[in-house]
């Protein structure tokens, strides 16, 4: 898609760190009733990045955002947007807009009269002709144009989605928030739109800040990933890192899938755990922080991490393929090992000949490179 | 059963209601209107115009009803409109129940004991005693074109709220966050969604109200002591006491028609306003 | 009644009970709202409502149905007649004449015994709606008692159709303590002084038969004429007097009792009625003349219980019950051996028994005023003018 030059003017900085953040969360509470839905939220969101929150059905995450977006006044703490608090601001006062996860487009409005609602909404008031002109832009961005006068409902799904993102985006908000904006799409669907979303952030560099519990999703659409658990940020790094370094098995679990192996920490050197396991196994992988020896942990271990081979090799498990899944350029393997149980192998099919690949009932010797597993304390 | 079958079997009785409801007594009305009263009342088969032709001698009764019901409806959707809101916006759900029962408690009672409550209370000794006590002297209420107004509203408040309360009620809540997300106040909010989105509402119960009301004579009859003269208090007479049942048909049938004009333009107006809107629904 | 200030909670509780019972006013009430016919439908299509008839059953049925006038019974006397007979008797009330001929006319009523004023006799008979009566089933019937004046009307060509139950006049009741000082005594002063000092307090029925009669009797014309100058003289008048009027309706108890009105159209009963409860509401009627009326029982075609209707018929004419129903409803009759068992207060009470000069120039209501379509228009004119 090419660039292309509008008023919308969020240049995507180099380096988004160094300036201020666009909005924060100090110490914020949420409590609903006897639901702590958000607990000591704190969180500072740089100008121009892709912030997602992930985590699972009733985590908190629309909480935090309709925090930010001022539905929802925290119970004690600070929302900062543009370095002033603004607890007290409604959600009309506020520079942010959102994109609602059932879209919300007006049904008694056309799709220009949708898009132009917010800058109608402007005092002093905007000329006729700059909001129609704004409205072409928006709609030229997320590619409806010609679409003005359609009504809402006789759209598609997507376009709806487009619709609705064009209207937040048209007025030129600090923050455009994004509750769960692909979710009532189809898979093909959701992934051109991802795609969008990317180009579409880039290109305007407006901050956005994208909730999901779509892990795949999150990790290939964010700078950065907030994952939460139970109201609380458990996590947050960029989505290598995540996926590289969980703290926990639950973000482990939750970023990417892995095979996870408990036991107890026989003792730590060097930054290397050694588990051993209850049926008397002796594993190592890299310890995660405060781990000390006789703390129950458990292993994690990347299923593109572990390697299959025909023969035994030194500190091969032996087991055996209980299934195969051809997933074209992988191919998915369920190897049940005696004492570790159902292990999931995720074997490239680059380089190996055809004949090579495993098949069901077949019996082979498992491996890893002890530098890629991780010792995690085990929730 | 086969599904042609089984839909003749969901159709049949809607129909035998249309015929027997509708179609039957209309298609009376309309034979009779042609006729002649006997000497002692009642119908003589003939083919005259004579009967329309009379219609003017009861031009007042039409003017009164064209005046009264409008404006009758307007004052109940007025009233009706704040009403329903608070109770589907304002109001925590668990007391909307309760609330809404209590503007239905009103209809549990005979509407005929209700308007005798507002004779006593606009009455001499009611309202107007205590406007007197206030300094207001020598208003008169009662057996007014205004206490017939107040008992038209009062008495069809409940079939105006309704409708109004469910197109409140049934309004996506998102949508009112999205109109304050993008910048909209509270008023500008109401103005520009919830408003258009409850016309359906207001539609129906202004329709509702509006054909109760042309039809309307016991309110009147109370109220405006004889004085305030429907259509419906034309066609009591004409039917209970001069037993003209030739005329009384013609007065009927024409006000059937001039309803039937009404509400079809009504609806034609209201479906423009809404022209395209999925969710149209009138009746 | 009297105290003016603001309506009080016993005030409309009475008031309620009042209308509950039906007592609002003889006529037309339950004509102008429809309802008649609705109770009387109502009546028939529920007979779990009815109570159930006493053991001691005859050989006459379990029921007879009446049609009837509101307030005009005293059902003390129904409780008795059932005990006796087994039959328990249903009532119908009505508003009008017109809605009893009318619902006669539909055909299918279901009445046994029904109360039709005077002048409708001859239109029942040329209708074909009524039943002769055989006065050998009515032994309590003596023809020679009654004054002719209020039993003529009973016998159409030589043949019996109604048996009299009571008489009264239409005059109109006053609140004298409005007067001035200058009484009211005819309907030139009835309709004038609306326009003047009673202006916006009085009331005019809401029926023709009474309120053109009595705006002709102004004129000094018949309150029965028919004559086309003359209801267009009685017409102007109406129309001038209307914006005057404090309301067009039959129910005039209620505004007379709250002070709201002070004047009005009056049948005996309520000029009875509101004088014994407010001294100063004095009954009057017009010098000129006037309505004078006479309501009969009489037994509709194709009556279903026709033994239970002549044995309630005879009861009803038994001297003792009817004295009884005197003095429960306050309208005379003209029957001399029932008068013979009343208390001297109500023979000599001027409201119920008026002067000879003032009864003589009473005029009885015509079948021909009843049915007359123009007088009908009149009054719709009037009443949407
Ligand atoms: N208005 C409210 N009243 C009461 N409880 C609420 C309210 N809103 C949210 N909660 C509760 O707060 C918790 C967090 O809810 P939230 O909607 O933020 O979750 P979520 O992470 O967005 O979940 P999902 O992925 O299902 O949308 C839940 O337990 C929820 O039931
Ligand atoms: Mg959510």
């Amino acid at each position: 898609m090419t660039h292309i030059p509008i008023d919308l003017q969020y240049a995507t900085s180099e380096q988004p760190d160094a300036r201020p953040p666009i909005a924060a969360l100090r110490n914020v509470f949420k409590v609903f009733g006897d639901v702590v839905a958000a607990d000591q939220l704190n969180l500072s969101i740089a100008p121009g990045e892709f912030l997602s929150f992930l985590g699972p059905s009733g985590c908190g995450k629309t909480t935090a955002l309709r925090m930010l977006a001022g539905f929802e006044a925290p119970t004690s703490g600070e929302v900062l947007i543009d370095g002033q608090v603004v607890n007290t601001i409604e959600p009309y006062g506020r520079p942010v807009n959102m994109v609602f996860q059932s879209y919300a487009l007006f049904p008694h409005m056309n799709v220009a009269d949708n898009i132009g609602y917010g800058l109608r909404q402007r005092r002093p008031r905007l000329a006729r002709a700059e909001i129609a002109r704004k409205v072409g832009r928006a709609l030229e961005i997320v590619r409806l144009t010609g679409f003005e006068k359609r009504r809402v409902w006789e759209m598609s799904g997507g376009q709806q989605q487009r619709v609705a993102l064009a209207r937040a985006i048209v007025n030129e908000p600090k923050l455009l928030l994004l509750d769960e904006p692909l979710a009532a799409l189809d898979r093909k669907l959701r992934k051109e739109m991802q795609i969008e979303l990317q180009d579409l952030q880039r290109q305007i560099g407006i901050t956005f800040v994208l909730v999901t519990h779509d892990q795949e999703e999150a990790l290939s659409l964010s700078d950065r990933i907030c994952v939460m658990r139970e109201g609380r940020i458990i996590q947050t790094g960029d989505p290598q890192n995540l996926y590289d370094h969980p703290k926990s098995r639950y973000v482990a679990d939750f970023v990417g899938t892995s095979n996870f192996i408990d036991g107890r920490v026989e003792h730590v050197a060097d930054g290397v755990a050694t588990l051993a396991t209850p049926s008397g196994l002796r594993l190592q992988g890299a310890a995660n922080a405060g781990l000390k020896a006789g703390d129950e942990a458990c292993l994690s271990v990347r299923p593109e991490q572990i390697h299959m081979h025909r023969d035994a090799a030194p500190g091969s498990l032996p087991g055996t393929v209980h299934n195969r899944i051809f997933l074209g350029e992988h191919t998915e393997y369920l190897v049940q090992q005696p004492a570790l149980g159902s292990l999931n192998v995720l074997a490239p099919r680059q380089g190996q000949p055809d004949d090579l690949s495993f098949q069901t009932g077949e019996p082979v010797h498992i491996n890893w490179n002890p530098a890629r597993a991780l010792v995690l304390s085990p929730d | 059963m086969t599904r042609r079958e089984r839909n003749w079997l969901l159709v049949t009785p809607a129909a035998a209601w249309f015929v027997v409801m509708l179609v039957l007594p209309l298609s009376v009305i309309f034979v009779f209107s042609f006729g002649e009263r006997g000497p002692a009342g009642g119908y003589v088969p003939a083919f005259t115009f004579e009967q329309y032709a009379n219609l003017p001698a009861r031009f007042t009764a039409f003017k009164n009803t064209m005046i009264l019901a409008p404006l009758g409806t307007i004052a109940a959707m007025l009233i009706a409109y704040p009403l329903a809101y608070q109770l589907a916006v304002r109001t925590d759900p668990k007391w909307k129940i309760i609330l809404l029962v209590l503007v239905i408690v009103p209809f549990w009672t005979s509407i005929l004991i209700r308007s005798y409550a507002w004779i006593f209370i606009l009455g001499g000794s009611g309202l107007p005693a205590l406007l007197e006590m206030v300094g207001i002297e020598g208003v008169r209420l009662i057996y007014t074109p205004f206490a017939v107004l107040i008992g038209i509203v009062y008495g069809y408040l409940p079939l105006m709220v309704f409708p109004i309360y469910v197109s409140l009620d049934r309004l996506d809540k998102r949508l009112l966050e999205a109109s304050a997300d993008l910048g909209a106040r509270p008023f500008s909010t109401f103005l520009q969604v919830t408003l258009p989105l409850s016309i359906p509402g207001v539609a129906t119960g202004c329709m509702l109200v509006f054909i109760l009301l042309m039809g309307e004579f016991l309110i009147p009859a109370l109220l405006g002591g004889g004085k305030v003269f429907f259509v419906g208090n034309a066609l009591v007479d004409l039917f209970l006491q001069s037993r003209n049942w030739a005329f009384g048909s013609a007065v009927a049938f024409t006000l059937i028609v001039i309803m039937l004009v009404t509400v079809t333009v009504y609806m034609r107006l209201i479906a423009r306003l809404h022209s395209g809107r999925q969710d149209i629904s009138i009746m | 009644m009297t105290d003016t200030g603001y309506i009080s909670k016993w005030k409309f509780m009475e008031e309620l009970r009042r209308y509950r019972k039906g007592s609002v006013s003889r006529r037309h009430f339950l004509g102008v709202t429809g309802l008649g016919a609705a109770t009387a439908v109502l009546g028939t299509a529920m007979p779990a409502l009815r109570p159930r008839a006493a053991l001691a059953s005859s050989d006459i049925g379990d029921r007879v149905v009446l049609a009837t006038w509101p307030n005009y019974h005293d059902t003390a006397n129904f409780d008795m007649f059932t005990d006796a007979t087994g039959a328990f008797v249903q009532v119908n009330v009505f508003g009008s004449n017109e809605e009893m001929l009318a619902k006669l006319q539909a055909g299918g009523s279901g009445w046994d015994v029904f109360v039709p004023t005077n002048y409708t006799i001859t239109t029942y008979v040329s209708e074909d709606l009524i039943e002769p009566l055989d006065v050998s089933k009515l032994p309590n019937y003596d023809a020679d008692a009654f004054d002719p004046r209020f039993s003529d009307a009973g016998t159409v060509d030589g043949t019996l159709y109604a048996v009299p139950k009571n008489w009264g006049t239409t005059g109109f009741a006053v609140n004298t303590s409005h007067d001035g000082g200058t009484s009211l005594t005819s309907w030139k002063d009835f309709f004038d002084r609306t326009k003047d000092d009673f202006s916006g307090r009085t009331m005019v029925h809401d029926y023709q038969l009474t309120t053109i009669g009595n705006a002709l009797k102004y004129f000094g014309y018949s309150f029965n004429s028919v004559e086309e100058s003359e209801l267009a003289d009685a017409e102007r008048l109406l129309i001038e007097v209307k914006p005057h009027l404090f309301a067009i309706s039959s129910d005039y108890q209620p505004a007379m009792r709250s002070g709201d009105a002070w004047l009005t159209m009056c049948w005996t009963g309520d000029g009875k009625q509101l004088n014994a409860d407010m001294p100063e509401i004095a009954f009057v009627l017009g010098r000129e003349g006037g309505e004078v009326w006479s309501d009969y029982y009489a037994i509709p075609k194709g009556a279903p219980h026709r033994d239970a209707a002549y044995a309630l018929i005879n009861y009803m004419l038994d001297p003792q019950v009817n004295a009884r129903e005197v003095v429960a409803h306050g309208y005379p009759v003209a029957d001399a051996n029932t008068n013979a068992l009343l208390p001297e207060a109500i023979l000599n009470d001027p409201i119920l028994y008026p002067a000879q000069d003032l009864l003589d120039a009473l005029e009885f209501g015509a079948a021909a005023t009843l049915t007359d379509p123009n007088r009908a228009e009149l009054l719709a004119r009037f009443k949407s003018a």
